[in-house]
């Protein structure tokens, strides 16, 4: 089959952006199978509507559906544990630049707090646009966040955000 | 500062052990020409029948009757199909009239046979929507991929519950089935096989991944290739009526066809219209 123009366009933004959207998609679900699933379903979703988004809101389009697809995913599989469990914690404080307290920690937050931290963490979003992609105000992404904050700081048993 | 600290650690979490990515452009690509067809035809006809493969949408349809209303047993085909009629059938060219007929025909008087047969205490009714009653051929019309196959949609009932049937014959390029094997094989969202028919037709039975929480809906959807012919049968455990404005729910435990009698009903000689 022949590409069209604007395919060639949705395969090189694939190339670009499919990397870093299975990390924001490992960071919400924990699972690299899980995320390579949600990032099928986005791109799948974003071929659909790619002739008409505009270039400068496409990275916000495809971030939207991935946040939407795992929080669409989390109440469907609402009984299972998306997050496979992690060894169990090992004693005294933990260093946050260990992978397993990170992800003990996210495990701990609800999948909406979680997106919220790792929209405003690991994507760097301003909080407006952490709200408006997922419908909330900005006081509640300021307050999630910040008892985000709290809760994984009590998770590495607040040996390492204090550090200054 | 905490926050950068935050970042650190989440950036440091989701790069280190990172395993190669399995997905590639072509085949994200070939899943969304897939599903934008998939959604044409849902929008056409309520037959999504690749949606099911994808795991990326379950077909709803919309107005009509209940679901509830109407369940009959089978009806006896109303004539012989005959032989086909003459003419060219190409993957491009809307069926002319007399073949839209035939087809139509052929693909009645096989359903309301062979259905029963698979399921004896079923009665049938018609899908809400579709344009022909239970077990009943018909065709959209217009131009190609809709002008030139047949479809049947039906909500079967027994004492397990209501489902689905969904059967469409159609005419495709021979290259088609090739293409679309090796989409099955790269295919990641739902689970397909590929398996050989006994006259060399190539056969894709796409159904969900496993674990399926319970009341999630079941589909199998098979897709055989011989000939010119592309047979689709779809099978469920819905009554693809949308609840509330969402998916469809499970409406009976399984699918009303086992995944072996799907195949074997695709993989049937009368529906194999289009050589």
């Amino acid at each position: 089959m022949v590409k069209a123009d604007w395919e060639d366009q949705f395969v090189e933004y694939f190339c670009t952006r499919a990397q870093p959207l299975r990390r924001l998609a490992y960071a919400l679900c924990g699972d690299w199978h899980t995320a390579e699933d949600l990032v099928q379903l986005t791109f799948v979703r974003l071929y659909r509507r790619w002739p008409g988004i505009r270039d400068e809101s496409v990275d916000a389009y495809a971030r939207r559906v991935l946040v939407n697809a795992f929080l669409t995913h989390r109440r469907a599989r609402r009984r299972e544990s998306l997050m496979a469990d992690p060894p169990e914690r090992a004693a005294g404080g933990a260093d946050p630049t260990d992978g397993l307290a990170v992800r003990r920690a996210l495990a701990d937050l609800a999948p909406r707090q979680r997106a919220a931290v790792v929209l405003r963490y690991l994507e760097d979003l301003p909080v407006a646009e952490v709200a408006a992609l997922l419908k909330i105000s900005e006081g509640t992404v300021k307050s999630q966040t910040a008892r985000a904050i709290q809760s994984m700081r009590g998770a590495f048993d607040g040996a390492a955000f204090t550090r200054e | 500062m905490q926050e950068t600290e935050m970042h650190h650690a989440l950036k440091a979490y989701v790069s280190e052990g990172e395993p190669a990515m399995g997905l590639t452009a072509d085949a994200v690509l070939a899943a969304g020409r897939r599903s934008r067809r998939t959604r044409r035809l849902a929008g056409f006809a309520g037959a999504g029948l690749a949606a099911a493969l994808l795991g990326a949408g379950v077909v709803v349809v919309s107005g009509g009757s209940s679901p509830g209303a109407g369940f009959e047993a089978a009806a006896p085909c109303p004539f012989p199909p005959g032989s086909r009629p003459p003419g060219v059938i190409a993957a491009n060219r809307p069926f002319p009239p007399e073949l839209v007929e035939w087809a139509a025909t052929s693909l009645t008087c096989y359903l309301n046979d062979e259905v029963p047969r698979l399921l004896p205490a079923a009665t049938y009714a018609q899908m809400p929507g579709a344009q022909a009653g239970p077990l009943t051929g018909f065709s959209l019309g217009g131009e190609p991929p809709w002008g030139n196959r047949v479809d049947s949609m039906t909500l079967i009932r027994d004492a397990e519950g209501t489902g689905d049937l969904t059967v469409t014959v159609g005419v495709v390029d021979r290259s088609v089935a090739a293409r679309e094997k090796a989409s099955c094989q790269r295919e990641k969202a739902a689970k397909c096989t590929v398996q050989n028919g006994p006259n060399g037709e190539t056969v894709l039975l796409g159904t969900e991944r496993d674990p399926l929480p319970a009341g999630n809906p079941r589909n199998f959807v098979v897709r055989v290739y011989r000939g010119h012919s592309e047979i689709n049968v779809q099978v469920s455990n819905t009554d693809r009526q949308s609840v509330n404005g969402a998916a469809p729910v499970a409406t009976r435990p399984k699918p009303v066809l086992s995944a072996d009698q799907a195949v074997q009903l695709a993989l049937s000689p009368e529906l194999y219209l289009f050589p």
